[in-house]
């Protein structure tokens, strides 16, 4: 299966869930894409893309045990798929293509 | 530790997707015990209820069924231009209405405030050989309608008077005194709201000092509503008495009075008692309380047996005298009620028309969507869908119309209330209460599902096939859709004529009203009514305690510099009190009572000399009266020129005699001296009333209206009048102060407030129907571009254009104009008891109206007729 076009925050997420090494669920994932990208991202945001990479196959999820400071609630882990890997890769070669040779001349702008 | 708050985590658990309830609520429990670690329980919880409902809304609009009608609420968000016209179309329509409807329903729905209201009448009496209205009954009249019938909880009587309650080291102030029966608060039903109603007892007192009542409102504003004024004892005018109860807020009865005092408290004042007032003295109010298992023509049968046993034993005073009996209500509301009706039909038509031109509006972007609509259809949209788009668009649309038209009616209707003076009863109010809301939203809701279902259900029956071609030939919208749709626009013109045609008679009327010769001139004249404590100034005998109490202050009066007369009067016109002085009938020296002789009553006025000068009546013959005619000389009197011609159709009044009352009245008898000009007393809209004037040098005056003449400003004169009646006596209260031209202009406040709305409401129908012409003319051209451009194109000139969409409009409109005006001619009908001057089939306004609708019609099909005439073939033909 073709991996689909992915959006950037939908991007931003995948590689949130990469840099947490699948081990990132909801609430650590939106601060990981905070923190790295400085802007602020709501809740419900995050809730819906990380539905929609499900739908799409990019990624997989499982609750985890239930712990008391969550009010006996389980997380839902998140984990990367091979298909967003590869979705993955392909957009940053694409973006790298793109942006070859041009760094320097923005630089000057 | 404080748990997160529950109610908007439940919400959200509501609409949370089951898979991702674990998940979310156990994120935010997590993150809620991190942030109240950092910063307390308090903000915690804050923060957690404040994110759980933004996740809330995050989820709620992904609801399939929910985001399904987000997206129409959208929609028609994204038309707003054909939202924003039905919007604000919807709000007028309904803020008229709404507004008329809380009038109604504080004049006529809400229960009076008494106990179980429906049982309580007010009993007059008439006489049967005039046609007079009814007037009050006798005392004696009253004591034998209470001992004697047999259908009545309780019967009270009443009368108010008023009274001036000096305060230490305050101005006095004018009170309104109600003297009632001791029958009146068990009758009403109302207790006290502090200490208490009067007792049987009060007839004849323990300690010498008869009760009071107090109004919450008097005992707010004199006594700052402190409760140890219960037991305290106050005075009115020169009399003690002590206060007993308040009344609850809003307890006015019988419109606005201040306090209650039993009616013995009056007689005594007098040395009279209740038995030894005639019969013929008919000024008294009387209430009843219908028995539970009473209706009313049995009530009725008794009072009539009661009036025939009073004709027999008082045939002098009693023959012919009926009573007759009404609902409370009606009798307090009497004036204002004969323009509700018309007023309420109005506010319907008015909204009728807002209604057809939302409809056409609907219909109109429904049958322009049609094809949109198919293609959707077509492309597997559930039909389901289509509708339910369509329904919600509407109903959307309707609900903000019915927002806004109850923010219309709030403004119009504190407006309204503004523009009333007080007249009123104040039991009367016109607040939007939850009826009138309910009432604004469940008819907003209806015009949204019959706008929408209606374009709806024919979007989703038709061939979606033909629906198709017939929008790739640009002719949309079928024969029967563009008949429906002019049906429309000619019966908004027809309502809006109806309207106009109403408004139109009321206007004239009213101008006609305005233009009535009042017999006297009123600008520069300033008005007062004082009531000076009875008992320091005993009416009769001896009279010269009053004559000089107000000799002295018409002296001082025109002693004030920019004063050119000064003056007094028992009456003054227009005043709303002439209602309760009734004419009566006098006696003619060798022709006997006018009454009798010539069905005729006339009313007497008391006054001071100078109020011809003063007023400017002109006296057409014999002589004013003077300053000498005491009560030592021969009775003097003028008479109007109504009355002279009359009772003297063809000899001089001069020198004729007559006398008040019947001719069996031992009344004295009156020379004639002169005779005066007409003035209208009643009122503008009735014919002067027959007048005898008498000086009061010889009949005396209890209160008594100041009239004082300036050379400049009336209301300039203000304070030298009130400082030169102090210096005669400080403790006379001065009633309201008011120029002759303000009574005047509030004796006309119904038909001037009523003809302003009625011809709001014909301006906003007008508009309506004239943007539905526009609309309806604008959507064929739309319709037919291809058409037209075409004809252009072939070389028809573009006046014939023009003519061609002019003639369709036009024949609308005239369509509607002849269906409007015989609606006229059945409805106006009612307008005809409030017309002054004209019928309601009055031509002058009827051909004005129809001309001036006509013109505004072609107005609004002339403009959409030059831009069809401007149509570029080519685009036209290319369109589509």
């Amino acid at each position: 299966m073709a991996p689909s076009a992915i959006g950037e925050f939908e991007q931003l997420v995948l590689l949130a869930v990469v840099r947490l090494e699948s081990q990132g669920y909801a609430v650590t994932i939106r601060h990981e894409i905070e923190e790295q990208t400085g802007r602020r991202v709501s809740r419900g945001a995050v809730y819906m893309t990380l539905e929609r990479l499900q739908d799409k196959g990019l990624l997989r999820s499982h609750l985890a045990d239930p712990t008391p400071e969550r009010g006996g609630r389980s997380k839902r882990i998140y984990a990367i798929t091979p298909i967003a890997l590869i979705a993955l890769r392909d957009a940053r070669r694409a973006l790298l293509r793109m942006w070859a040779d041009i760094e320097t001349a923005l630089e000057r702008v | 530790m404080t748990k997160p708050l529950d109610l908007p985590l439940r919400i959200l658990e509501a609409v949370l997707p089951m898979h991702a309830r674990e998940e979310v609520l156990g994120d935010l429990q997590e993150e809620w015990d991190s942030v109240a670690k950092a910063r307390g329980p308090w903000l915690a919880a804050a923060w957690c209820a404040a994110h759980a409902l933004i996740l809330s809304i995050w989820f709620a609009t992904r609801l399939p069924w929910l985001q399904g009608i987000t997206g129409d609420v959208r929609a028609v968000w994204r038309g707003w231009q054909h939202s924003f016209a039905v919007v604000l179309t919807l709000a007028l329509g309904l803020g008229a209405n709404t507004t008329i409807f809380s009038v109604v329903n504080g004049v006529l729905l809400r229960p009076l405030p008494y106990d179980q209201p429906e049982r309580l009448v007010q009993i007059q009496s008439r006489q049967l050989r005039t046609e007079a209205r009814p007037v009050g009954n006798s005392l004696a009249d009253y004591l034998d309608l209470r001992d004697q019938n047999r259908t009545f909880e309780r019967v009270a009587t009443f009368t108010t008077l008023d009274f001036n309650l000096p305060g230490e080291g305050m101005a006095p102030l004018p009170v309104r005194v109600n003297f009632a029966s001791s029958e009146l608060f068990s009758l009403l039903g109302v207790p006290p709201h502090l200490g208490r109603a009067f007792v049987h007892a009060e007839e004849r007192p323990a300690n010498d000092l008869y009760s009071v009542i107090l109004s919450y409102d008097l005992w707010r504003r004199r006594f700052n509503a402190d409760t140890a004024t219960l037991g305290r004892v106050i005075t009115l005018d020169t009399t003690d008495y002590t206060v007993v109860g308040v009344m609850p807020p809003g307890f006015r009865f019988p419109d606005n009075a201040d306090a209650w005092a039993p009616i013995e408290s009056w007689f005594d004042r007098a040395k009279r008692t209740m038995r030894s007032f005639t019969r013929n003295a008919r000024g008294w109010a009387v209430v009843g309380r219908l028995r539970a298992d009473v209706a009313e023509p049995a009530a009725r049968r008794d009072l009539d047996s009661i009036a025939e046993r009073l004709e027999r034993e008082y045939p002098q005073t009693n023959t012919g005298v009926r009573f007759s009996m009404a609902p409370l209500r009606d009798s307090q509301i009497a004036d204002i009620r004969p323009y509700l009706l018309p007023l309420l039909g109005a506010a319907g038509f008015v909204f009728l028309v807002s209604c057809v031109n939302v409809t056409n509006l609907l219909l109109a972007r429904a049958t322009e969507r049609r094809t949109e609509l198919a293609v959707r259809i077509a492309l597997g949209a559930s039909r389901n869908r289509v509708v339910r788009h369509l329904v919600v668009e509407s109903t959307t649309l309707a609900l903000l119309g019915g927002a806004l038209g109850v923010l219309v009616s709030i403004v119009s209707v504190r407006a309204l209330r503004a523009s009333i003076p007080i007249d009123l009863p104040l039991w009367i109010t016109f607040d939007l209460d939850w009826r009138v809301l309910a009432y604004a939203w469940l008819l907003a809701l209806a015009v949204g599902l019959a706008a929408g279902v209606v374009p709806a259900l024919r979007v989703v029956r038709q061939d979606q096939q033909h629906a198709l071609k017939e929008g790739s030939r640009g002719t949309v919208g079928s024969r029967a859709t563009a008949f429906g749709r002019a049906a429309l626009v000619a019966s908004a013109v027809a309502f809006s004529l109806l309207l106009l045609v109403g408004a139109g008679l009321m206007l004239r009327s009213f101008s006609k009203l305005l233009r009535v010769a009042p017999g006297f001139q009123p600008d520069g004249l300033l008005v007062v009514y004082v009531s000076p404590p009875g008992d320091r100034y005993v009416a009769t005998p001896p009279l010269p305690a009053y004559t000089s109490l107000y000799q002295r202050i018409i002296e001082r009066l025109q002693s004030i510099p920019g004063v050119e007369a000064a003056a007094g009067s028992r009456v003054i016109p227009y005043d709303g009190r002439n209602a309760i002085r009734q004419p009566g009938p006098v006696t003619l020296d060798g022709q006997g009572s006018s009454e009798q002789e010539r069905n005729a009553l006339v009313r007497g006025v008391v006054i001071a000399p100078d109020y011809f000068r003063a007023t400017r009546i002109p006296l057409s013959r014999g002589r004013p009266f003077n300053e000498h005619e005491t009560q030592a000389h021969p009775r003097v009197a003028i008479v109007n020129e109504a009355m002279a011609r009359r009772f003297w159709p063809d000899v001089d009044p001069i020198g004729k005699r007559l006398k008040s009352g019947n001719a069996a009245s031992p009344g004295e008898w009156f020379t004639v001296v002169g005779v005066a000009g007409n003035v209208k007393y009643s009122g503008l809209h009735v014919d002067s009333d027959l007048t005898v004037y008498y000086p009061y040098t010889q009949m005396g005056a209890g209160d008594f209206h100041l009239i004082v003449r300036t050379h400049g400003a009336p209301l300039e004169a203000v304070s030298a009048v009130q400082r030169e009646i102090w210096a005669v006596d400080p403790d006379l209260a001065i009633y309201n102060m008011r120029t002759m031209t303000s009574i005047l202009a509030s004796s006309l406040w119904q038909q001037r407030l009523w003809t302003a709305v009625l011809l709001v409401f014909a301006v906003i129908a007008v508009a309506l129907a004239l943007v539905g012409i526009h609309g309806i003319l604008a959507w064929s051209i739309r319709q037919r571009s291809r058409e037209l451009g075409v004809r252009l194109a072939l070389g028809a000139p573009p006046a014939s254009v023009i003519a061609l969409i002019l003639g369709q409009g036009m024949t609308l409109a005239s369509v509607g104009i002849v269906i409007g005006l015989m609606a006229s001619a059945v409805l106006t009908r009612t307008l005809s008891p409030l017309l002054f001057g004209i019928t309601s089939m009055d031509p002058l306004t009827w051909i004005a109206v129809s001309l001036t609708l006509a013109i505004f019609c072609a107005v609004a099909c002339y403009i959409p007729a030059r831009r069809a005439a401007a149509i570029d073939p080519i685009a036209a033909l290319k369109h589509k």
